[in-house]
């Protein structure tokens, strides 16, 4: 029924709407200029800058765009967190050959799917912003998709060898395409590999791979049938973040709490490891020259996930006969810094100096294997069985690899079709079936010989324990290598959407209009009986439904040929992610009060102006999300207890402008001029609900954060910058740029927003400001310049060499942005300092390649 | 074909270049070697409990023992017993935990400190990934069986049984600490002599909140000395058994009404006397930790001493600390009254108060009735470490044999550090 009345209201609207052109021109732009664009904006990669505990990478820009600020907004500003509009990536759908990939869990799309794949990700459908998509309804962000079928990659093989020192040093790609050929095949395959000793933070590593496999057949005028797979192992090791005190002490703004000496060697903790291929089986058919539909079926699989420290009584210290400090084997926990010894000189000197000569300041593997295989140990009746008394030495310290693997299994059919010249119907159904089993495995026992599975906040909270026990089905575990411990479940996830869009293409105007309808299922699985919610972990939990719809359209005034203005329009809802419903999946199935749809209106309005030698837009736009979720879990030092703290009723306000002009000068001489600013402010006083992650109790409920005409933080908000280019008629080119960015906001702890946090304290207090105060980034201008060449060797082979140098200045004390810590002091805030991110300094990225 | 050799060929260059990227990445990690903590001199506990204190460990010693009791339970926090054949002793931890009851270990001396803390020797900055060997877990250690007129400091750290022994009847009901403000509190445990002794129990034990049982019967605990008095504390309260009949102890020596013979009838102190450091105890004054171990201490600043409480970097979860008067005779006086002068400096908290009582014996802290007498006191709105008069504060109200005490109350972990400052304690008669 509801799709009924769905079909009918999108075609009644298509009826009376339709029509929109792109304003970006079709044009192709040639080779060597796509070539030097792409290279540096396929090398960004933002993961390496994000160090929130949940998420491990962000989804790169994608290139192929020729619009001068969205590109430039990629290439020079990504390094710098700057995000068009503001928009993370969930409101942007990335599709390859017109699967959305975008994670169902958390609605991100993640740069390591297709990581390495540069080559074979190059073609995209673009849509910046709002406007008309042909393969899906698309976020407020817009939509990309990037095309992978065989068909339509022209013959020719290609070699590159890239030399970089940022995430990675090295970099190999092979493709090789046969276009499609006379006996009706055409095959894709590529392959890349990616790799660091150490990259630009110290400790990290890039160890990564990438394939890819499209094949495609054509079995008549009409039918065609197509197989791609691809995939990107990679294994990195993560760079991390830190407060300032460390990277003063350690006398680098680049400081890695994550690695350590392991017989002389640097070992990283965090290690992310993702495995995620894709096989698509597409079926394309064109039943006749006006129609065209595109069926795929989709199966994901895989792995994902980051290692990280584990430990259980940890007297983690230091052999000075002064240094009497020992517990959490972090380097940088709070209690291991100077500061926290303010009032004791004498510490405060000795830990001075330990940092300062790198004693402390890195993690002490070799201490972790030392104390596990002293701690021998006992555990009693073994897998609940009486008397199975088993004695080893227990691992005190563990490394554990936090999983998180995704399964989809994803069915979509877009049609296209032109009812006449100046009509295009497209529309398309979706049904995405996913599967997120999420647990902890031993990674590596450091020299002990077991593990054993007790939950130690339950355990030190309850005097039952019983209580301790991740599995009642499983009691007593020990655990080993590749074992499972602590969590385990499933987040299930099926989503059912549908989309229609009409364009009419008139003389003077171009209109569209969309609408989008979906059905959103999910629940939880629990494969553990968790003691302490023996009735809310283990099994099926009940499902959660939700109802979905969106709408949008705009229209382009073509004044002349060189001047257009176009607006758009979009309303919709989105279901909540699975990510945000629950307290603590980890251990129960309690979604949180108040669980419900998120509202998201968006407009914007464009001025365009395209002359031979200018082309430029200038945009306003104004979003507004309503509703959001928003939800962390940590550790609570003083409760020493993990806490879920969740604010339902997040609204956010973003509203801008974005300018981009491109200069054809001279016939050899470009420029382009770009800026972009925005006001991302919270724009409701959300409440929140704290809950303590081992019982039922609510901690705290119905608290109101004061988080009204609070920025947005995490993000550069005001970027700029200005190019010149030159190119030689003799196959080179050379080129500088200048950037300037502002406006950059901490990323708030709510909780020091609250009426609660400030009670201790009047007016006049300096802690009331600096509780209270929105601590805002020093802006920085970066430089950078880059240089092409090109040859061609016996009319059939090209060789590219390409490099860029970014930041050429060295500027190493640009915060990008940074986070107030969630555990704080209203009396002594600066005793918890925030955590910032630096730019890179001077790097560099080579390229070289060779087709044929 | 051509074309496919030419390809092969240029295959053949990537293969060596792959070898070459990958050999770059360390991602396997050899095990360390085992790192062989040497044994050096072994000592005995009793050794080691006949040594000069303080004394830091600096070469390769070894003593040898079995935990008798751990911190698991939360009655001891970074805290363990040891005992061998013949002696037994608290060793002090870096770190909560890592140690259990039943752990047959070596402790590996060096950097360790012996101490005593308020007349407990104790083993202090033991770090149990450094300095502690296991050999044998699970290993039982009988306690010795004992009467509390046996219990002296020669016993202090060993795991005891006690027979025929009850609660006093003023506490049975009460419970063993105070679980809800997270509080240490002493009750008395007799015999069916009339011998008493003290069982401590902190208010982050996990059976804190149980009552204390009626009935006579058995209990085991550790030995514990503090400022002269014995103490038990329980390890397990499964090893609490009194559920038998209570017995009537002769009550013949238990009166401790009447006059003071050492009450004072006036005060004129400003810890001159006392150096850097020293606990406020000369004189018949006395500095009693009610919770965790800190106590009021002599500071020094130019040449002024003067007695200090905070709780800044204490290694206690919670503070409680009194600096009390020695037991003053207010009848001696037409006009008693008290002046003296406070300074606060890291303002975090209110947590200092004057207090009078009539009933304390001068020792227990809890069991006296504390009445909060007015003063103006140094607080948030005055300067770092400005003095801050009292004013006259009027004690003609009172009468009779009284302690006047300064409270000192914060909490490290909870960020209440505040220290405040005492100098200059005059009490004389204004007549």
């Amino acid at each position: 029924m509801k799709k009924h009345v769905f079909l009918t209201l999108s075609f009644l609207f298509a009826a009376v709407w339709s029509g929109h052109a792109q304003y970006l021109p079709d044009e192709e732009a040639d080779t060597l200029d796509i070539e030097d664009r792409d290279i540096p904006i396929m090398t960004i990669s933002i993961d390496d800058l994000e160090a929130e505990e949940e998420s491990h990478d962000i989804s790169s820009l994608l290139q192929g765009s020729r619009d001068i600020y969205v590109s430039t907004a990629g290439f020079n500003f990504g390094a710098a967190r700057y995000r068009i509009r503001g928009y993370d990536s969930e409101n942007t759908t990335v599709m390859i050959n017109s699967i959305p990939v975008n994670d169902p869990e958390t609605g991100r799309a993640f740069f390591s799917v297709w990581g390495g794949l540069n080559d074979v990700t190059r073609q995209t459908v673009p849509v910046h912003g709002l406007g008309p998509h042909r393969q899906t309804f698309g976020g407020v962000g817009g939509a990309t998709n990037i095309v992978t079928r065989a068909s339509q990659f022209g013959p020719g093989t290609r070699a590159t060898y890239s030399n970089a020192n940022r995430t990675y040093n090295h970099r190999m790609m092979f493709t090789h395409n046969t276009g499609m050929q006379d006996n009706g095949w055409a095959f894709t395959i590529s392959g890349s590999r990616r790799s660091a000793g150490e990259g630009y933070a110290p400790g990290t590593f890039y160890d990564a791979w990438g394939y890819f496999l499209s094949t495609e057949r054509e079995i008549n005028d009409r039918h065609s049938i197509g197989l791609i797979a691809f995939g990107s192992p990679s294994r990195t090791g993560r760079p991390g973040v830190a407060v300032q005190e460390a990277y003063d002490l350690t006398g680098t703004n680049y400081y890695n709490p994550n690695w350590g000496y392991q017989n002389g060697e640097r070992r990283n903790a965090r290690v992310n490891n993702y495995h995620n291929p894709w096989v698509f089986l597409s079926h394309y058919y064109t039943p006749n020259d006006q129609t065209e539909i595109a069926t795929t079926a989709a199966y994901s699989f895989g792995r994902g996930g980051s290692t990280a420290l584990n430990w259980y009584d940890s007297h983690r210290s230091h052999p000075h006969p002064d240094y009497n400090l020992a517990g959490d084997p972090r380097p940088d926990y709070y209690r291991w810094l100077p500061s926290w010894h303010q009032n004791d000189p004498q510490m405060y000197g000795l830990l001075t100096e330990l940092w300062e000569t790198g004693e402390i300041s890195q993690i002490d593997w070799d201490w972790f294997y030392n104390a596990n295989r002293r701690n021998l140990y006992t555990v009693n009746n073994v897998d609940g069985i009486e008397g199975n008394d088993v004695t080893g030495y227990r691992s005190k310290y563990i490394l554990e690899d936090r999983r998180n693997d995704r399964t989809q299994l994803t069915f979509n059919s877009t049609i296209e079709h032109r009812v006449d010249p100046r009509h295009t119907l497209t529309g398309g159904v979706n049904v995405a079936l996913s599967q997120t089993h999420q647990f902890k495995t031993v990674d590596d026992l450091l020299g002990g010989e077991f593990f054993y599975d007790i939950d130690q906040f339950a355990e030190r909270d309850f005097d039952d324990p019983e209580m301790a026990q991740p599995d009642l089905n499983n009691p007593n575990r020990i655990v080993g290598e590749g074992d499972v411990f602590g969590y385990d479940f499933t987040g299930n996830i099926n989503n059912y959407s549908m989309f229609a869009q009409s364009e009419w293409i008139l003389p003077s105007w171009d209109f569209y209009v969309a609408g989008e309808f979906s059905h959103t299922t999910f629940w939880r699985t629990g494969h553990m009986k968790n003691a302490r919610f023996p009735d809310n972990s283990y099994g099926d939990s009940e499902k959660q439904n939700f109802t979905n719809f969106g709408l949008k359209g705009g229209a382009t005034w073509k004044i002349t040929g060189r001047h257009y203005l176009d607006g758009n329009a979009a309303y919709m809802t989105r279901a909540p992610y699975f990510r945000n419903a629950y307290i603590s999946s980890r251990v129960r199935d309690h979604v949180i009060e108040g669980l419900d749809s998120e509202t998201i209106f968006s407009g914007d309005m464009s001025y365009i102006v395209r002359t031979p030698s200018i082309k430029s837009r200038l945009t306003f736009f104004y979003t507004e999300f309503q509703d959001q979720t928003w939800s962390r879990s940590f550790y609570h030092d003083e409760m020493r207890t993990f806490v879920n703290y969740i604010m339902t009723d997040v609204d956010k306000q973003h509203m801008g402008a974005e300018l981009g002009i491109d200069l054809s000068l001279t016939s050899t001489i470009s420029g382009y001029i770009v800026a972009g600013t925005g006001n991302y402010i919270y724009n409701s006083n959300p409440e929140v609900t704290i809950a303590r992650d081992n019982d039922f109790e609510v901690i705290a409920d119905g608290r109101k954060v004061y988080l009204e005409n609070y920025k947005v933080g995490g993000m550069t908000h005001t970027a700029g910058s200005v190019g010149l280019r030159y190119d030689s008629p003799n196959y080179w080119f050379v080129g500088v740029n200048a950037n300037y960015f502002d406006d950059i906001y901490i990323d708030i702890n709510p909780d020091r927003r609250t009426a609660e946090a400030v009670e201790d304290l009047v007016y006049t207090d300096p802690q009331w400001n600096q509780l209270l105060d929105q601590e805002k980034m020093d802006h920085n201008f970066t430089f950078d310049a880059y240089f092409g060449r090109s040859w061609r060797i016996q009319r059939q082979y090209f060789i590219n060499f390409n490099i860029s140098v970014s930041n050429i200045f060295d500027v190493q004390d640009f915060r990008i942005g940074g986070f107030e810590q969630l555990r704080y002091d209203s009396q002594r805030p600066e005793q918890f300092a925030s955590k910032y991110f630096y730019l890179y300094g001077r790097n560099y990225f080579a390229n070289l390649v060779f087709r044929f | 074909m051509f074309k496919f050799i030419k390809r092969i060929l240029f295959i053949s260059l990537v293969v060596p270049g792959l070898l070459w990227m990958q050999g770059c990445i360390h991602d396997d990690f050899d095990e360390p070697d085992p790192e062989d903590i040497p044994i050096g001199t072994v000592l005995t506990l009793s050794e080691l409990r006949a040594m000069d204190v303080p004394h830091v460990f600096e070469g390769d010693y070894s003593v040898y023992g079995t935990v008798t009791m751990d911190d698991k339970s939360g009655n001891i926090y970074r805290s363990a017993f040891v005992q061998d054949h013949e002696a037994a002793i608290n060793l002090r931890l870096q770190a909560p935990g890592g140690i259990y009851e039943g752990d047959s270990v070596r402790i590996y001396l060096k950097n360790t400190e012996l101490s005593t803390y308020q007349g407990m020797l104790q083993l202090d900055n033991v770090n149990v990934d450094q300095n502690i060997i296991k050999k044998e877990t699970g290993v039982v250690v009988d306690p010795v069986q004992v009467s509390i007129a046996d219990i002296g400091s020669d016993m202090q750290a060993h795991l005891v049984k006690l027979h025929d022994v009850q609660f006093v009847e003023e506490h049975v009901g009460l419970y063993f600490a105070d679980e809800e403000n997270l509080q240490a509190l002493n009750r008395t445990l007799e015999d069916c002599h009339g011998d008493t002794i003290l069982v401590r129990t902190s208010g982050y034990a996990n059976f804190a909140s149980e009552p204390i049982p009626e009935g006579n019967g058995t209990l085991i605990a550790v030995v514990t000395e503090h400022r002269g008095t014995m103490q038990l504390f329980i390890r397990h309260f499964h090893e609490v058994n009194l559920d038998g009949d209570r017995c009537d102890p002769d009550d013949d020596d238990n009166d401790d009404n009447g006059e003071d013979p050492d009450a004072v009838t006036s005060i004129d102190e400003d810890f001159q006397g006392y150096e850097n450091y020293d606990e406020i105890t000369a004189n018949g004054w006395s500095s009693i930790a009610e919770t965790g171990e800190r106590t009021w201490i002599c500071r020094t600043f130019d040449d002024d001493h003067f007695a200090q409480a905070t709780a800044f970097n204490s290694n206690d979860d919670y503070n409680i600390m009194w600096m009390i008067t020695p037991a003053v005779d207010l009848d001696a006086s037409a006009q008693p009254v008290l002046e003296f002068l406070s300074a606060q400096a890291h303002y975090t908290h209110d947590g200092f108060s004057l207090h009078i009582a009539s009933d304390f014996n001068g020792q227990d802290v809890q069991d006296a009735t504390w009445e909060e007498l007015p003063a103006t006191l140094a607080g948030s709105g005055d300067g770092q470490y400005d003095w801050v008069d009292s004013g006259l504060i009027d004690l003609s109200g009172y009468s009779g044999i009284v302690h006047i005490a300064w409270r000192y109350e914060g909490s490290d972990p909870e960020g209440n550090t505040g220290t405040f400052r005492v100098n200059n304690v005059r009490l004389y008669d204004n007549e």
